[in-house]
């Protein structure tokens, strides 16, 4: 047991000391931390034009050339003064009186079009929707002129405020938000997997490091076959947890400030539960392909040799993703369902249905169950593979050698 | 001589076809070096692998002090292997420590065992180095370094003195004299026989996977002596019953004797005819010699 857990230290302490788990680590609250200052120093800019998007802009000046003749009549209000030519409009932007200007062609009732030049289109172009407004509302206004009531011409002007709510009453998340909310569980469910992508790299490399510098003798001359590998599970697994978790407190403390700061966008609803059941899912996960992985590399004479083998795998595991558009619009669907059944393919599945808003536990559960109970088969598979395997130089380990060891001959 | 540390009896491995190890038996006690002798490929490294249950043998008994071999028991050896290495791009203290952790030393006393041992063969200096930075010689004493860090009863060293210089092989070889005296049961295996016959107490050659010749290095070297002394004289040789031929010039010769003839008894014959040695000896076998005998007869065996 000393020398199952000494293995699990040195690989912590040799992976946690990887200048790319240490990148891969930080980079997710550094990129959150990144996109909250992005987010605060730009705030007051696009907040500005977020909050001028709603309503007729009446402080900004922007002028108008009405080449249909749709405005003439009455005097312009003074935030749309009326320009005699395009020339002369341009001159007036020019020399900084007016932001931009409208340009209203002939054929103006049957295109719909108008055409906007302006100095300052405002970051991401969010004053566009508030140089459309007020044009609109000055056409509204101009079109409709006394032949309807007050209250229908607000009604034209403004037709529909949509509130949407599901079957039990709870108010729907729209539009950006609406992406938003997908997309945060969405990114945790890939960062999780990543992880455990990187976790089982990471114990492929080391054993076939040890192969490689023919150090994995002297270490079997201490240890068995089948506490090493286990120790290094148990190793990689903590550095695994150590990078989710420094992400999930990084995320838990950072998400909230740039959500916060993205107004609407933030309205989002993360389920407590996809937290945990990530982390369990990461660890099943881990599990199963590590000692995969660790059998690929103990039947192959190189790193790169094990890589190639274990990227069968890594396709196998990556299906789910590449029906993901399916899973994500049917989270309870046969697809989902079914690739919550098969062990390789159940990490990505449920993670992706979790973050698709899944709530049908059952199969969740059977699925996990499955997941779980696959684990001790694999290791079984594993421990047999890595026990012949380490002690081939040179050569891969062969299929028939492979089966031979299997049946334990 | 103390009862055996080691004992193999009647070992067997193959792989598939091949019979790696068909018949191999000796013992070891402490404070005695066996010299596990064999041409390439003659099961020397799988006879090493099985003792330490790197791989099950097919057939046959391995005992540490006096019991069968158990993964305690097998804590208790210090083992360098014949291809080995040490964890790359980790610092040789770390990487060294480790190799003793895994033996079950806790890493406090791991660290302060492999710093003396890593000091013991030069290597203070390079303590903080990458592994990777390391000269080969550098990282074959610390292999062997590795091998002592847990007081091991028993040492099995496969070709100890590989990629050292003559410096360093003598410090390796005063460390493994040290060891015997600390009375450690140590098996040597080598293609080195010069030092099988200045360190080794006894010998096992194994050829084609059994063992073919044992016995105590001295024995043998005498069982094997060629039929010849050398002598110097400043007299003419006279003829000697006891001598077949005796060749050289200017006072030094070398005569082969009779079937049945012993040195004594020549050197009797020559004194007794008036004849003043100078010096006189009876040369015994060169291991090399041995070696490739022993060889050849067990490969006409088959």
């Amino acid at each position: 047991m000393a020398s199952l857990l000494a293995v699990a230290r040195w690989e912590l302490h040799r992976t946690i000391g990887r200048r790319g788990f240490v990148i891969a680590t930080a980079a997710v609250p550094v990129v959150l931390l990144v996109g909250v200052i992005i987010v605060t120093v730009l705030g007051e800019r696009i907040g500005a034009a977020a909050a001028s998007a709603g309503a007729p802009d009446l402080a900004t000046k922007r002028g108008v050339v009405d080449l249909a003749g749709v405005t003439t009549g009455t005097p312009p209000p003074a935030n749309l003064p009326a320009s005699a030519s395009e020339i002369e409009a341009r001159r007036a932007v020019e020399a900084g009186r007016l932001e931009g200007y409208f340009v209203i062609p002939p054929e103006y009732l049957v295109s719909g079009r108008i055409r906007y030049v302006t100095s300052d289109p405002g970051v991401f172009g969010t004053k566009l929707e508030a140089a459309q407004t007020a044009i609109a509302a000055h056409l509204v206004g101009r079109l409709l002129g006394a032949r309807v009531d007050v209250l229908t011409a607000a009604r034209v002007r403004s037709p529909v405020a949509l509130v949407a709510e599901d079957l039990a009453g709870e108010p729907v998340v729209r539009g950006a938000g609406e992406v938003v909310a997908f997309f945060v569980p969405y990114l945790i469910a890939v960062l999780f997997l990543v992880s455990v992508f990187v976790s089982s790299g990471y114990l492929l490399e080391g054993v076939s490091e040890e192969k490689e510098s023919r150090v994995i003798e002297i270490v079997l001359g201490a240890i068995t076959p089948d506490h090493l590998l286990v120790g290094k599970l148990v190793g990689q697994a903590a550095a695994g947890l150590l990078q989710v978790g420094i992400w999930v407190l990084g995320g838990l403390a950072l998400l909230p400030l740039l959500l916060r700061q993205l107004g609407d966008l933030g309205e989002v609803a993360l389920s407590p539960a996809i937290v945990p059941l990530s982390v369990l899912v990461f660890l099943l996960g881990f599990l199963l392909l590590a000692g995969v992985y660790a059998s690929a590399a103990a039947m192959s004479t190189s790193s790169r040799e094990g890589q190639q083998l274990a990227a069968w795998l890594a396709v196998v595991v990556a299906v789910p993703f590449m029906f993901s558009t399916a899973i994500i619009y049917q989270p309870d669907g046969g697809l989902a369902v079914a690739f919550t059944f098969v062990p390789f393919m159940a990490p990505p599945a449920v993670l992706l249905r979790l973050a698709a808003g899944s709530q049908d536990w059952l199969t969740i559960s059977v699925g996990l169950a499955i997941l779980a109970a696959s684990i001790p088969v694999m290791l079984w598979v594993s421990t047999r593979i890595f026990r012949i395997g380490l002690l081939v130089y040179g050569k891969r380990l062969s299929l028939r050698a492979v089966w031979a060891g299997l049946r334990g001959s | 001589m103390s009862a055996p540390a080691l004992e193999v009896q009647s070992l067997r491995k193959s792989f598939r076809a091949v019979r790696a190890v068909r018949d191999v038996s000796f013992q070891v006690a402490g404070g005695e070096i066996l010299g596990l002798l064999g041409p390439n490929g003659a099961g020397k490294t799988t006879t090493l692998r099985l003792i330490m249950g790197i791989m099950p043998p097919d057939a046959g008994a391995i005992r540490l002090f006096g019991a069968p071999a158990s993964l305690a028991a097998r804590r208790r050896i210090g083992y360098l292997p014949e291809e080995r290495g040490l964890h790359r791009a980790a610092r040789l203290l770390d990487a060294v420590a480790y190799l003793g952790e895994l033996k079950g030393l806790s890493a406090h006393s791991a660290r302060g065992q492999a710093e003396h041992w890593l000091r013991r063969f030069e290597l203070g200096e390079a303590l903080q180095r990458k592994t990777n930075e390391l000269s080969r010689g550098m990282a074959q004493k610390a292999q062997v370094a590795a091998a002592l860090l847990n007081d091991p009863a028993i040492l099995m060293l496969d070709e100890p003195t590989q990629n050292l210089d003559p410096v360093n092989v003598d410090l390796l070889l005063e460390v493994i004299r040290e060891q015997r005296r600390a009375g450690k049961a140590i098996v040597i295996s080598t293609h080195v026989m010069s030092q099988v016959e200045s360190l080794c107490d006894r010998l096992y050659l194994v050829a084609q996977g059994r063992g073919v010749l044992e016995g105590p290095v001295a024995e043998i070297r005498r069982r094997y002596a060629p039929n010849v002394v050398r002598f110097a004289t400043p007299d003419p040789v006279p003829p000697v019953t006891r001598l077949s031929a005796v060749h050289g010039a200017d006072g030094a010769y070398e005569a082969e004797l009779l079937p049945g003839a012993t040195p004594p008894e020549v050197l009797r014959e020559l004194v007794n005819a008036g004849v003043r040695i100078e010096r006189f000896e009876a040369p015994l076998a060169a291991l090399d010699d041995v070696f490739i005998r022993v060889v050849q007869e067990a490969r006409d065996l088959g």
